[in-house]
């Protein structure tokens, strides 16, 4: 014991001190409001203050998991992480280098990468579905332009298709987010490595394989968690472009959720739609804690 | 010498196509909605590409007449910069608790924010709308402001904690051997330390309370409070058929958003070179 | 220790949220009930001589500052008010669909955070607030001014009349009303050889289209992005073959989504859609980009409600040239000629909240907004049907057009899916009318729908 016991009851108690505003605010906007989802889920209801709340056990969560329209919302819940792994990641991730490297006018462009971010979900959804618009906007007409006019198709009402507009509308919007996460990794590279690895002759692509991206580690887990719990819940971009159509073919589980409850006025099975995201997102980002960044936390 | 000074051109090179070649991207679709703001409803059916056939300067009046643009974008700025204050303020002690003291509760709180994360708003409307009600709070700022910092709190930490994870602990023992505690230590040496993310968090921050829908949406109902989203939805209404005016709208509501956000790069760029000389 | 006191916090929130629950539940409907009654028996009819003190209402609308309407909306507001100085009037005004649908379910959910007034379109959702004793009867009311009751036409009868859903009494306010028309450019018939007057049944329509499509001239450019179009449709084509009892027969189900009948209308649509008569781009434009393709001659049909007469057509040469006309939506079965798809459009409910003074107000309110002078003042600004008897001058050629159609319509029915007991058909069928965009059959279609009832059951 380095520390005297009331030495340590002080420090203990301001630790609880730093932490208590946060925690108070979470419990009553975020932590109550999903036990009472919670208890939702269990009950049938149709959204109105008079009516009768029934208690149905878990019927509703019976009825989503037998629902094709959860899985195929699931499904594009899958294709939002794929294009975040696979798009997103690199994208941002070479964003980032490039921002922080000795080319000039990293000012401007880390300026103009971060940009989409700002605009807002509903601008640039509006603006991208004009882009995508199968009569005058800018593919069809680029298309048009170059002969190749037989590959039109309508984009955003073409399943499949239309949710990989969405995502990769989602990764030009966010890729600045993202780039900034990991800009904010490499700058915290400590002078003295880069130094060490310049003297060893590392350097261009090997340096950011073998020094940067393995300092990064917990930049990249940072994204990981925020991306697979962001593709879950992903909302606003979706609604803004397709509102999850046509026919809830690109609708993802959050949309699903929001049409369930205030349009089918379905309350409960929304809400068992709510708790299953909760806990699948949870026990994904614990899995990716421990699992895959598990040596990282040694 | 020369061979290495040639590849090192080149690379810089491709670097630099790379860079400009992203930004076009970025730019692209703006550029064509800037351009659309400035034309007819007939012009923008033709097609996006061209210049405007006849420039049309009164989608803009038409927009701040209709939407009380100026007024409600001073709201979103006031609630977003408030949001953003109170976030780091309550954030930041959190999350260096959270990452530097090794108390076993801290685990449960930690996993506590982080199940923040990952709750769907729209399960929580109907709890947090009753609670406004209860507590009389509808069309108060104050109250709405604290729903944003909750929903925002769990990311704020998440990526406070992190940061200040990766960071060397050397830097804090040797200001503990010198008589430091803790709320010092917070102010004078994690604060500074920590400016490149809590600049990332800030604009991040900034960008939702600003563009925030749902919850105004929901806890806002006096016409005079606003936020400029609502008053964007209020304008591209469905019955609202002409596409000049929703752009113009669109490119008012940028904006003071990158106007601020010219200013706060400096500050993040000023940030991240702290971060990078303290290396 | 630590985890304890958590323990305890998270089992305490539990009771209280479990309790809330039991209140919503259990003992709400009851205490409602003996309070309405108690009201009642108070309960001083008479509006009019009332005093007001300090007195708000919330007002939950779709009205759009922007909108031609938006202005006449708030000279209502502003001269009730300034009449009735005691009662102030606060809106909400949410103009997009989905986001006024989404703000009145949240607001609509707990007692204390409900409006004093929302604005509906009738069918199951409406009745849903009916049966849960949350909208004011207004029979009452009719019987303290019986000449209130009188000023109202018939078109509004299917926003108040809840019936068929078990409840007696009438509900809500009907204001504006439509009719579902045909709209057609003068220029590209009279170029292309048709005389619109020979339009009278759908095959002359499908000729006249087959004719358009043949100089290669795009008949109709359909937004079926907003699925309420081939919604309309379906319903439109069903009034006209089968007539207007259609819309009970499928509600009570005792005609099948996947019968015959219905087969054959969604067959209709589909082989309009086939020879590509309705649009080009279907699931790319929305309602709006179909108005501008017409407005602006790229196609020479519309299939609109009225409401299209009413909008803002300044600057356009087609309407400043007259070229804009309306005709009746053409029938399938001659019998069912003058059946068509329309009515009352929206109707204002007041919701009961439990307070006297601010139902009292909102009873008011509404008996303001459809007295004569009142409605008169808005239809001459914005000229479109409306469910009170007023004789209003003015309007533009369109207007006046539509309005010697609807006097000789015989009977009317709205959305046919909101004739079902269950809410969400009206979201159901128009998906699956949707998926006609997509290549679906008319089998596939019905199946689609009976499908989905079966999950929602």
């Amino acid at each position: 014991m380095f520390f005297s016991s009331s030495k340590y009851r002080k420090t203990f108690l301001k630790s609880m001190l730093f932490v208590l505003p946060g925690v108070a605010i979470t419990v009553i906007f975020v932590i109550y409001p999903v036990i009472n989802t919670f208890w939702l889920s269990l009950n049938d209801w149709n959204g109105v203050a008079t009516s009768p709340v029934s208690w149905v056990g878990l019927n509703n969560y019976i009825k989503v998991f037998t629902s094709e329209k959860f899985w195929n919302s699931m499904l594009n819940a899958v294709y939002f992480m794929i294009g975040g792994f696979v798009v997103l990641m690199p994208v941002a991730f070479g964003m980032a280098l490039l921002v922080t490297s000795k080319i000039r006018f990293t000012k401007f462009f880390k300026a103009s990468y971060l940009m989409p971010v700002m605009l807002g979900t509903t601008a640039v959804g509006l603006m991208w579905t004009f882009m995508l618009n199968s009569d005058f906007g800018i593919f069809a007409q680029f298309l048009r332009a170059v002969g190749l006019g037989d590959a039109v198709i309508n984009w955003l009402a073409t399943p499949t298709v239309n949710i990989w507009c969405v995502v990769l509308v989602n990764e030009w919007m966010y890729a600045g987010y993202n780039m900034l996460i990991f800009a904010a990794g490499i700058v915290a590279i400590p002078g003295d490595v880069h130094d060490a690895a310049l003297l060893d002759g590392c350097t261009g692509l090997k340096k950011v394989i073998y020094v940067i991206i393995p300092l990064c580690k917990n930049m990249f887990m940072v994204f990981s968690v925020l991306c697979v719990t962001g593709c879950l819940k992903a909302f606003d971009i979706v609604w803004a472009m397709t509102n999850g159509g046509p026919i809830d073919s690109s609708a993802t589980p959050a949309v699903l959720l929001y049409t369930q409850g205030f349009q089918y006025k379905l309350m409960g099975r929304s809400s068992a739609i709510g708790i299953i995201l909760l806990v699948l997102g949870l026990v994904l980002s614990v899995l990716l804690n421990n699992v895959i960044f598990k040596q990282d936390r040694e | 010498m020369n061979k290495k000074v040639g590849s090192d051109k080149l690379k810089k090179g491709i670097l630099y196509i790379v860079a400009v070649l992203l930004a076009a991207i970025t730019f692209l679709p703006l550029i064509i909605t800037l351009l659309s703001s400035f034309k007819t409803n007939e012009d923008i059916l033709l097609g996006m590409f061209s210049l405007p056939k006849k420039w049309v300067f009164n989608n803009y009046p038409s927009a701040v007449e209709t939407a009380n643009a100026i007024r409600s974008i001073g709201n979103s700025l006031f609630v977003a910069v408030a949001t953003l204050i109170a976030t780091v303020i309550i954030a930041l002690p959190a999350a260096y608790v959270l990452a530097r003291k090794p108390y076993k509760y801290l685990k449960g709180v930690y996993f506590l924010f982080m199940a923040g994360v990952m709750v769907p708003v729209h399960s929580t409307l109907v709890s947090i709308s009753k609670i406004s009600s209860s507590f009389g709070a509808r069309n108060s700022y104050f109250f709405l402001i604290l729903i944003y910092v909750a929903f925002n709190l769990s990311q704020a930490i998440f990526l406070f904690t992190g940061y200040i994870g990766s960071l060397d602990r050397g830097l804090d023992e040797a200001a503990k051997i010198d008589g430091c505690g803790d709320g010092r230590m917070l102010i004078s040496i994690m604060a500074p330390i920590c400016k490149p993310i809590i600049a990332t968090e800030a604009i991040l921050v900034f960008i939702y309370g600003y563009s925030e829908l749902i919850f105004s949406l929901i806890l806002i109902s006096d016409s005079s409070k606003y936020t400029v989203s609502r008053a964007m939805l209020n304008f591209t209404s469905n019955y609202t058929t002409s596409y000049g005016p929703q752009f113009a709208f669109v490119i008012m509501s940028m904006i003071p958003m990158l106007i601020i956000y010219l200013l706060l790069h400096e500050k993040v760029e000023s940030g991240i070179l702290a971060g990078a000389i303290k290396g | 220790m630590k985890k304890r006191i958590a323990a305890v916090l998270l089992s305490a929130a539990m009771v209280v949220t479990t309790l809330a629950g039991c209140g919503n539940s259990s003992s709400d409907p009851a205490k409602k009930d003996s309070g309405s009654k108690d009201a009642q028996a108070e309960t001083d009819y008479d509006v009019e001589n009332r005093e007001y003190k300090d007195v708000k209402i919330t007002i939950h609308t779709r009205w759009d500052t922007g909108d031609v309407s938006g202005p006449l909306y708030q000279n209502i507001v502003e001269g009730f008010m300034e009449k009735y100085p005691g009662i102030k009037v606060e809106q909400i005004n949410i103009p997009t669909e989905s986001e006024w649908l989404n703000s009145e379910s949240v607001l609509m959910s707990d007692k204390d955070s409900m409006p004093n007034i929302i604005v509906e379109y009738g069918g199951s959702r409406t009745a849903e607030y009916v049966n849960s004793n949350l909208i004011v009867n207004m029979d009452p009311y009719y019987e303290q001014y019986p000449e209130w009751k009188e000023s109202f036409n018939s078109m509004g009868d299917s926003l108040t009349d809840y019936s068929s859903y078990g409840a007696e009494g009438t509900y809500g306010v009907p204001f504006t009303a439509y009719q579902v028309m045909l709209f057609y450019n003068e220029d590209i018939l009279s170029q292309n050889g048709i005389d619109p007057a020979s339009i009278v049944s759908w095959d002359d329509l499908m000729a006249a289209c087959e004719k358009l499509k043949a100089n290669g001239v795009q008949p109709f450019e359909m937004g079926e992005k907003d699925d309420y179009r081939f919604g309309h449709l379906h319903s439109a084509l069903n009034y006209k073959t089968f007539g207007c009892d259609m819309a009970e027969k499928l509600g009570s189900r005792e005609v099948s989504y996947d019968g015959e009948e219905q087969t054959e209308i969604y067959q209709m649509i589909i082989d309009a859609y086939e020879k590509g008569y309705l649009g080009t781009n279907l699931l790319g434009n929305d309602d709006g980009q179909e108005r501008a393709l017409f407005n602006t001659g790229k196609s020479a049909f519309l299939f609109m409600g009225t409401w299209f007469c009413a909008e803002d057509h300044t600057g356009l040469e087609l309407f400043e040239n007259e070229k804009i006309h309306a005709l009746r939506m053409p029938y399938v079965n001659e019998e069912y000629k003058l059946n068509d798809m329309g009515g009352g459009n929206e109707a204002y409910y007041a919701v009961d909240t439990g307070d006297a003074d601010e139902v009292a107000a909102s009873v008011l309110f509404l008996k303001y907004m459809t007295s004569e002078s009142v409605v008169k003042e808005f239809v001459e600004g914005y000229p479109t049907p409306v469910c009170v008897n007023v004789t209003a001058e003015g309007g533009n050629y369109l207007s006046q057009e539509a309005a010697e159609i609807i006097a000789e319509t015989e009977d009317v029915r709205g959305d046919i899916e909101n004739y079902d007991s269950a809410t969400h058909m009206i979201n159901t069928v128009r998906q699956a009318l949707q998926s006609i965009a997509m290549d679906a059959d008319a089998k596939s279609v019905g199946k689609t729908i009976v499908d989905t009832i079966k999950q929602y059951e």
